[in-house]
């Protein structure tokens, strides 16, 4: 079983200096190619985001991330990234960026305590809970329902958002924000497997929602 | 507290029948060779949550490394909270 590498409990921490440096070198450009577009999908979801969240969103391409931290900019993002990802050369400059890695044949407990206690310390985690790319006839893969479990150990709340897939070099990034789904407030902190699953299925179809309001 | 390994197998049918009722007569028959996944139709998350009730239940807890392939049967969970009691 490979080692699963969690955050670092002491000495200099990169990530808020190499986000910072991303953001600060990344906003212009980005804002000049991406000219991002907000839709809400209601007033309540226009609130931003505070304290520990999860954010959950379709994935067509492999810059989805950048998209989130354009269009959520005033947050610093933890994404969740596959074995495949953050074992590659990538991996280095990844961990520096405070993603996660997750292995998806077998999550371990460790894995899931470094998650649940970073969004108890108010951070947000960023994932895509189809597990990978999905477009054409396989953007509606089925949700993962690990992320449920991570916000009923934290309480944290999951806030849905859809990226719609860009046509092409220059057009324009439209990103449709929903509101925050509680799990907790919806079946309490013990909820049962079925329960679990009815909660995916919910935030599968508020997706879908999303998705409709971005067309 | 020592308990014997019916006890732990029989605390841990408690704590499947109230996360999995509709599985009751699966679990009820569940025995130290019934496999989780296999047998019992637990998924991957379905595991995690039984390992996080469990180390809330029995006051144990989990080595890191613990992931949903460390356990294939209700004897193997059952062996690994009796060597944490």
């Amino acid at each position: 079983m490979k080692e699963v590498k969690t955050k670092k409990t002491g000495g200099f921490d990169p990530v808020p200096f190499v986000q910072g440096f991303i953001k600060v070198t990344g906003a212009i450009p980005s804002l000049l190619w991406l000219r991002p577009k907000r839709i809400y999908a209601s007033e309540k979801a226009r609130e931003k985001i505070k304290g520990g969240a999860l954010i959950i969103a379709n994935h067509s391409d492999f810059v989805d991330p950048v998209y989130l931290m354009t269009v959520l900019w005033y947050r610093q993002h933890h994404f969740i990234c596959s074995e495949e990802i953050m074992d590659s050369k990538a991996g280095g400059f990844l961990r520096a960026c405070g993603c996660i890695r997750i292995d998806r044949k077998n999550v371990t407990i460790n894995t899931m305590r470094d998650i649940t206690d970073r969004l108890k310390q108010g951070q947000v985690v960023s994932l895509f809970p189809q597990g990978r790319i999905s477009v054409g006839e396989d953007e509606g893969a089925k949700f993962k329902s690990g992320m449920t479990l991570m916000a009923i150990r934290s309480g944290a709340p999951i806030i849905p958002v859809y990226v719609k897939p860009r046509n092409g070099f220059f057009d324009r990034l439209k990103v449709v924000i929903g509101e925050r789904v509680s799990v907790t407030e919806l079946y309490g902190e013990r909820p049962t497997f079925a329960e679990i699953d009815a909660a995916t299925r919910l935030l599968y179809e508020r997706e879908k929602q999303l998705k409709e309001l971005a067309e | 507290m020592l308990m014997t390994k019916p006890e732990i197998i029989s605390k841990l049918k408690d704590i499947l029948l109230i996360a999995d009722s509709g599985n009751a007569d699966k679990i009820n028959a569940a025995d130290e060779n019934t496999r989780l996944m296999e047998d019992l139709g637990l998924n991957s998350v379905n595991v995690l949550y039984l390992v996080i009730a469990i180390e809330e239940v029995f006051n144990i807890r989990f080595d890191d490394e613990t992931g949903v392939d460390t356990f294939g049967t209700v004897g193997d969970v059952a062996d690994y909270i009796g060597g944490k009691l």
